[in-house]
């Protein structure tokens, strides 16, 4: 009861401070670092270094020790200044980083994150999500940063806000920043093994075969059809004999090549749930990309059913990826 | 909302040794060097056992770094620890409560270094060096010890420093952390001045070192070996009239007792304790008076000196210092460290003139047995004479005429007999003079006592104060004559006059130097400049004591009074000063905060300083004249200047009306500052040159 009362107030300040933050700093590409983006507290250290002092001052003032006071007074003074420099050695700082990323889940994936600074900076740690740090020792020059980042759930994300953190020069206090940029990141469901069921072959057997054979397996099949011709439609499928002949480009169509069979359907796939059967079409796409295979893929959606023609290519490979990545469940909504 | 938490995999290891802390090699060397330097300050009040332990702790260490030995298991780490609690136990016995608690701190810093596993272990390392640095404070408080404690705690910051830092350069961090330092030490001097220092909280426990200086028992031959030893026992500062050497006569301790070998102090009660009021009453204040401030060092004793017959300055003194009826002043505490505390002494008046000497008969006892020539010595003066002075006179002329030799090597006496010395050996130093001076008189009649304190003292040029050394210690005696109170008789006098003149004679300096044992620098360099240097430094030290370590509350409120005037009381200007430094930094915030909102161009600035630079030696220009005319007026003062001035106002003009993107504007105010600065040098070439010619400018 109380720990799920705690939760509820987490999420509240957390809701909070989080529509706060988005007031106060949006999403911008290039960011430069003051006052105004820049929070700073005394780490657990600097806490404990208060408390040494009040240390200090309780054994000179017991001892009246002039030289132990001032050593605490120092020590208070030098407290105030590594704030000053905390501070220093972070203002001033510009970061920039946009654009769209991909990947797949679980994988990690490197937003590029330019870092510059008119002077010498140190000692930086830099993360989008908890478990991926990258240290930077130092900046001076303009210097793009790799910054990790990992999803566990497929769909397009919204990348966390940037934080940068720095204890520099004794560690007594922190400050740190949290930076909106505006990057997405598309990150693809995890492939997942299957056996092809619209062919009734393991693909792995299949692109086991000599490279000969497979793409055999697309010229020797049967003519089946004349089509108008269509954008995007390779080359080679074209009639060039009606072409030579002054008629309608046409392409030919194969017995084997019928849009109902390559054209995965997230139907067919043999997982039960809906997540497990999207990763098997994502296996199977992947697969077909690496055989030379065309396809389509068949997703009803949530509003709509989403075809994508059959084809082929990096480009067609990313849209259907893409498409995979974004797809909802229908039983969610029902 | 759900939180993930990732749990640690493994149990112990995992959550004790974080394998992402990982330290260099020489940083770990480093750690090394800091604790090394850092167990140095403590160095004389550590025992031997502690020392070796940590040297042992120290090398290996050093082994373990550089990977020749592994590091220790649980097992071996737990059973140095434990050797060194049982041994701190032992020791804690004899070296007391502070060295106990300073030998545990200790031990637990040498022994840290091996349980290096996470950021946490490296703070706790940064402040308990920190703390061995202020504990050895307590030890001593000299400049230059301050000095060697400023300079390893910025080590210990460069060191912390080095941390957070890329760079791989020591001297970097080094300099970093004296910047730091430099940088924090104006606050730390104001907090210093202004923030209100407070009485102890609670009773500590006091370092527990060797008493030096006099003490309250004195055998025969005592002194002398105080005698040889040049260490420091208290500086004087007189405010204005400085007393004759012969008139510096530091009482410290009146001994009334006497056992037959050795003179002892009668135990005081609270009625000894004199209350200033009723002495200022009893003193004739319009007699000579000499006021003085003194500097105890730390004798670890009670003890303090003041000329007869003295009372505090401020009552308020009395929470620190008290003085008894016999004239003599103590500390309420051992003397620990520096005190200070200023005095006025009327040394005309009469020492203790309304005591009631009913008890005189306390003044008169002697141990009738040990000295049987002496008693009858006695006895013989007193049907002699019948005057009381004239038997003081005699034996004082006896001490004259005869062959009496005041030396520092007097031949040994069999059960520190006073007859042997008064009739046979005849050769002795103060306190063999004193002491069968006091006894004689006793049994003759007379009530008499012996004082032990210090004679004299040497001045310090540079710094204008006396420093006054063991070696000036004394010993003489003083007898009770009615309506006259306590008369001080030196018999010393008698034997050496120039002892009590001017000090140690040549001959008797011989006599030291040959006797000293220890060595002594001064003796391997001479020459006049190196003394003027001693003295400086002495002086310095001086400066630092007084100014430094024994500013009280009291100095603390006598500086407001002086700053802000009486009415102000002391605890309100404490608050004003705070207020107005907090108020300070958050003007500086503001002005910060303002400036990183709102930054005035450069380049403009540029403009308008040169502009007004040239007004200054009669350029002004108008708004009507052309920029062309301005140049041409300027070329017939200095046609360099003008040329200069020629293309710095084409770069302004380029920034003020000119589509620059943001990089050719950078260039371009860059070009500015050149020649901005171009101008500024032109400028004052030409002024200097134009003065120097005396030429009229303009």
């Amino acid at each position: 009861m109380f720990i799920h009362f705690k939760r509820k107030i987490y999420h509240y300040v957390n809701h909070g401070f989080n529509a706060w933050l988005n007031r106060r700093m949006p999403s911008k590409a290039n960011q430069r670092l003051a006052q105004n983006n820049i929070f700073i507290l005394p780490t657990r250290f600097g806490v404990a270094f208060i408390v040494f002092i009040l240390l200090l001052f309780i054994l000179g003032t017991n001892y009246q020790n002039n030289l132990i006071i001032i050593m605490c007074y120092l020590f208070s003074s030098l407290f105030l200044t590594t704030m000053f420099y905390t501070y220093f050695n972070m203002a001033g700082l510009t970061i920039s980083a946009t654009g769209v990323y991909n990947g797949f889940v679980e994988e990690t994936l490197f937003i590029p994150v330019e870092i510059s600074s008119q002077n010498v900076k140190q000692s930086f740690a830099i993360n989008f999500t908890e478990h991926h740090k990258v240290n930077l020792m130092s900046v001076n020059k303009p210097h793009i940063l790799n910054v990790p980042v990992q999803f566990n759930t497929r769909g397009k994300h919204t990348l966390n806000r940037l934080i940068i953190k720095s204890e520099f020069p004794l560690g007594l206090f922190q400050c740190w920043t949290k930076l909106k940029f505006d990057i997405d990141v598309i990150c693809y469901p995890k492939p997942l093994k299957c056996v092809d069921v619209t062919q009734g072959v393991n693909l792995d057997d299949a692109n086991k075969r000599p490279n000969g054979e497979s793409s055999h397996r697309i010229k020797g099949e049967d003519f089946y059809e004349l089509k108008p011709y269509k954008i995007g439609e390779p080359l080679s499928h074209i009639a060039w004999k009606h072409v030579a002949k002054g008629d309608l480009w046409q392409t030919k169509h194969y017995s084997q090549s019928q849009s109902h069979y390559n054209v995965l359907s997230i139907n067919d796939m043999p997982s039960h749930s809906w997540e497990n059967r999207v990763s098997n079409l994502c296996y199977l796409v992947l697969q077909y990309q690496q055989a030379g295979i065309e396809y389509g893929l068949q997703i009803p959606g949530k509003v709509e059913h989403n075809i994508i023609a059959i084809n082929s290519g990096e480009n067609h490979l990313k849209q259907c990826l893409t498409a995979l990545a974004i797809c909802d469940s229908p039983q969610i909504n029902t | 909302m759900f939180l993930t938490k990732k749990l640690p995999l493994n149990n112990k290891n995992t959550s004790r040794k974080n394998p992402s802390f990982v330290l260099s090699q020489s940083f770990k060397h480093h750690l090394l060097f800091i604790q090394l330097f850092n167990l140095l300050t403590l160095i004389t009040e550590l025992s031997l056992w502690f020392i070796s332990l940590s040297v042992i702790c120290l090398l290996w260490q050093f082994t373990i770094n550089q990977k020749i030995l592994a590091r220790p298991t649980n097992f071996i780490k737990s059973f140095v620890s434990v050797a060194g609690c049982i041994l701190l136990v032992i020791t804690a016995q004899n070296t007391g409560v502070l060295l106990g608690m300073i030998h545990l701190l200790c031990l637990a810093y040498v022994l840290k270094p091996f349980e290096l596993n996470q950021r946490k272990d490296l703070y706790q390392l940064v402040v308990q060096g920190f703390f061995i640095l202020a504990t050895a404070f307590i030890f001593s408080q000299s400049i230059y010890f301050t000095v060697v404690i400023f300079i390893i705690a910025v080590m210990n910051l460069a060191w912390l420093h080095s941390y957070f830092s890329a760079e791989q350069k020591v001297n970097y961090h080094l300099k970093m952390a004296l910047k730091l330092m430099l940088q924090s030490l104006p606050l730390a001097i104001v907090l210093f001045l202004f923030f209100p220092k407070l009485s102890p909280l609670w009773h500590v426990p006091v370092a527990n070192s060797a008493k030096t200086g006099l003490s309250d028992k004195v055998t025969i031959g005592d002194i002398s070996t105080l005698a040889l030893s040049n260490e420091l026992a208290f500086r004087v500062e007189f405010d204005n009239k400085i007393p004759n050497y012969n008139e510096m006569y530091w009482r410290t301790i009146v001994l009334d007792q006497f056992d037959g070998t050795s003179w002892h102090r009668s135990k005081k009660s609270k009625q000894d304790i004199v209350n200033t009021k009723i002495l200022s009453q009893q003193l004739d204040l319009t007699k000579n008076q000499i006021s003085y401030q003194v500097i105890a060092e730390p004798s670890f004793q009670r003890w303090l000196f003041a000329l007869d017959v003295a009372r505090l300055d401020d009552v308020k003194q009395n929470k620190i210092v008290y003085q008894l009826k016999d004239q003599t002043m103590l500390s309420r505490d051992k003397i620990a460290q520096s005190l200070s505390y200023s005095v006025t002494s009327f040394i005309d008046n009469p020492i203790e003139l309304f005591a009631n000497l009913a008890s005189s008969s306390e003044f008169l006892t002697i141990d009738k047995q040990s000295n049987p020539l002496l008693i009858s010595y006695a006895e013989k003066l007193r049907h002699e004479f019948s005057d009381q002075k004239t038997i003081v006179n005699q034996v004082l002329s006896t001490f004259r005429l005869q062959a009496y030799r005041y030396t520092l090597n007097p031949p040994s006496l069999t059960n520190n007999s006073l007859d042997e010395f008064f009739f046979d050996t005849k050769a002795g130093f103060c306190e063999h003079y004193a002491s069968s001076f006091t006894y004689i008189m006793r049994a003759a009649g007379i009530p008499a006592r012996m004082v032990v304190g210090y004679l004299g003292g040497q001045f310090n040029t540079k710094g204008n104060y006396f420093s006054i050394l063991q070696r000036d210690a004394h010993a003489w005696s003083e007898v009770w004559f009615e309506g006259q109170g306590w008369v001080r008789v030196d018999p010393t006098a008698a034997v050496d006059p120039s002892r009590v003149e001017q000090g140690f004679s040549s001959q008797l300096l011989l006599e030291k130097e040959s006797l000293s044992t220890y060595f002594d620098i001064k003796h391997y360099l001479s020459g006049a400049w190196l003394n003027q240097l001693m003295l400086q430094f002495e002086a310095l030290d001086y400066q630092w004591t007084k100014l430094v370590i024994s500013f009280s509350q009291e100095k603390q409120k006598q500086l407001f009074s002086q700053w802000f005037g009486d009415k102000i009381d002391y605890v309100s200007v404490s608050i004003i000063t705070l207020s107005f430094i907090i108020s300070a930094l958050c003007i500086f915030f503001a002005h910060w905060w303002i400036n990183a909102t709102y930054r005035y161009p450069k380049w403009l600035m540029y403009y308008q300083q040169t502009q007004q630079k040239l007004s200054k030696i009669g350029f002004e220009k108008g708004h009507e004249q052309l920029q062309r005319d301005f140049n041409h007026q300027i070329s017939k003062f200095d046609v360099q200047l003008s040329e200069y001035y020629q293309q710095f106002i084409l770069t302004y003009q380029k920034i003020a009306y000119q589509q620059n993107t943001k990089q050719q504007k950078l260039i371009l105010i860059e070009q500015m500052k050149k020649q901005y600065k171009q101008i500024n040098n032109r400028l004052k070439a030409k002024v200097i040159k134009n003065k120097i010619s005396g030429q009229a400018i303009n």
